[in-house]
């Protein structure tokens, strides 16, 4: 059994290489066909083949990752300068207020009111996030057309950012132990990339970019 | 024999494509991957740099009039509040001079020192190192699991208590009050196969890796006059590490702590290299140092970059 195997398997290397030795008798061309040829160009453009396409694959792959991440990089970073937009703007804001409130009227120009200077509670409602993503948010938001520039074919944000300014109660020394919450402001704001969709009527939890700041004003 | 020579040539042309594309592809990873690196290091460096110093109001505390003394805020850095009733647990912890720090080598004790002002500076020249103080909070850092406030590694910094007047009721009680103030430091650490961007929190003992392939890292100072009027916020000049300490006006000034709160920018400089030999012969792998001048002896045949950033200081208090 093991011999006759044996004998098989040395056989077939024989054919193969018979088959590609070249014919003795009458041309090739006369017969049809070309007997006298291994098709060994066939093998070797499919090798090719095969490790350029693997090639493409790769740099597909690479360039897509790269991509990904310049792409993430953009909406952090536009969700950045949103976010920076509205600190800037509500701190302007609450320093108009407060002078308009104190008699002289800013010039300014905003939608913030009086009224979205929130008496801070504790813990303060920027820290929950229920208080910014309800129906009844006491988030100041943004007028859109602050964020994306007037006559472009194609608008950068989809929803504007928020802010919201609570009054930090402190006792100033020596007037008779008063609270006072008219002297220190805690600004929190947040910032969404390009690709967070408009607020809802529900206000739900938005998705996507997302950047969050805060500052404080102290009036003097 | 005809169709045997096309099939060489041709055989030769896609295999000297595909060496050409290969290698073009090698570069660009490289490039691409340098890019990544430096916009990592110095996207961490960058907010590390924004929160120094961050130390906020807190609601309902008593002010005692006097800014510098005001219990306004949690007590993290001096001087140390002089009202009634001030205690500030554990009793090693001291409150600090410094917000940020930096030094032309890495701090002699980066890894030992316990907190940011018991770090030593020897001058020299290589890789800088930078450190950063600010009161952590679970908002500012990435929390644990169980809501407590991290260093730069990830780890749960380690809780201070301080007992402060607050306003209780319609009166003044002595409330204990806790918060957590981390220090970071920042510095390249060099082995045989790698070099990396450091960081070494006060939450754990151990150094750890942030970004690989960091191989230099410079800083620059943007500084007060220390002659300004208090309400100058100009930049005077940049300044070096050792320039914060040594050059004239500043040198006036009473003490490092002084000194290094003159700082209201830092210039941020890194030189990230490639992970692997790229390039063909040295003269192509010249690159642009920190410093602006042309480095026309690279160590290797690695990819070399410098990348620049400068950070405005933002919780500055003047």
């Amino acid at each position: 059994m093991k011999r006759n195997a044996k004998h098989e398997s040395t056989k077939k290397m024989v054919a193969i290489k018979r088959h590609c030795q070249p014919l003795r008798h009458a041309p090739s061309r006369l017969r049809g066909g070309y007997p006298n040829q291994c098709g060994i160009v066939l093998i070797i453009a499919l090798i090719m083949l095969g490790v350029i396409s693997l090639l493409a694959i790769v740099s597909v792959r690479n360039a897509a990752s790269s991509e990904s991440v310049a792409g993430n990089v953009r909406t952090t970073e536009l969700a950045t300068q949103a976010a920076e937009i509205a600190l800037r703007h509500c701190e302007a804001s609450v320093v108009a207020t407060l002078s308009t409130a104190s008699g002289t009227p800013s010039t300014y120009p905003t939608t913030f009111k009086s009224s979205d200077m929130l008496l801070m509670t504790i813990p303060a409602r920027w820290q929950n996030t229920a208080n910014w993503d309800s129906p009844t948010s006491v988030a100041y938001v943004l007028p859109l057309s602050m964020m994306n520039q007037p006559g472009m074919a194609t608008t950068t944000y989809k929803r504007p950012p928020e802010c919201m300014v609570e009054s930090v109660p402190v006792m100033p020394a020596g007037v008779g132990a008063v609270i006072s919450t008219s002297t220190s402001f805690v600004i929190t704001a947040r910032g969404f990339g390009p690709e967070v969709i408009a607020a809802s009527v529900s206000r739900s939890r938005p998705v996507g970019a997302e950047v969050w700041m805060q500052s404080q004003i102290d009036v003097q | 024999m005809i169709s045997l020579t096309i099939g060489l040539v041709i055989a030769g042309a896609s295999l000297y494509a595909y060496l050409g594309t290969a290698r073009a592809t090698k570069m660009a990873e490289a490039q691409g991957r340098m890019y990544e690196d430096g916009q990592a290091a110095l996207m961490i460096l960058t907010q590390q740099l924004r929160m120094a110093g961050a130390n906020p109001e807190q609601a309902n505390r008593v002010d005692n009039a006097a800014p510098a003394l005001s219990s306004r805020r949690n007590p993290v850095y001096l001087p140390t509040p002089a009202y009634a009733g001030f205690v500030l647990l554990p009793p090693a912890y001291n409150l600090s001079g410094f917000s940020i720090r930096g030094c032309t080598t890495p701090f002699s004790n980066i890894t030992t020192a316990s907190q940011i002002d018991g770090l030593n500076c020897v001058p020299g020249s290589g890789a800088q190192s930078i450190a950063v103080s600010y009161e952590a909070d679970r908002f500012n850092t990435v929390a644990t699991d169980t809501g407590s406030p991290t260093d730069c590694l990830g780890n749960a910094l380690p809780v201070l208590t301080a007992s402060l007047p607050t306003v209780v009721g319609v009166g003044i009680g002595i409330v204990n009050v806790t918060y957590a103030v981390v220090d970071n430091r920042f510095f390249i650490n060099a082995t045989q196969t790698m070099t990396s961007l450091y960081c070494k929190g006060n939450g754990a003992a151990l150094a750890q890796p942030l970004v690989d392939n960091i191989e230099n890292m410079q800083f620059s100072y943007g500084a007060r006059s220390p002659a300004a009027a208090s309400s100058m916020t100009a930049v005077a000049g940049y300044l070096s590490a050792d320039q914060v300490r040594t050059q004239a006006d500043m040198a006036a000034l009473p003490d490092d702590a002084a000194r290094w709160a003159r700082v209201l920018i830092v210039h941020v400089c890194i030189v990230v290299r490639s992970e692997l030999p790229v390039v063909s012969n040295l003269a192509s792998a010249s690159y642009v140092k920190c410093d602006g001048t042309l480095e026309t002896a690279p160590p290797d045949l690695r990819l070399r970059h410098a990348y620049f950033t400068t950070v405005v200081l933002r919780n500055r208090r003047l």
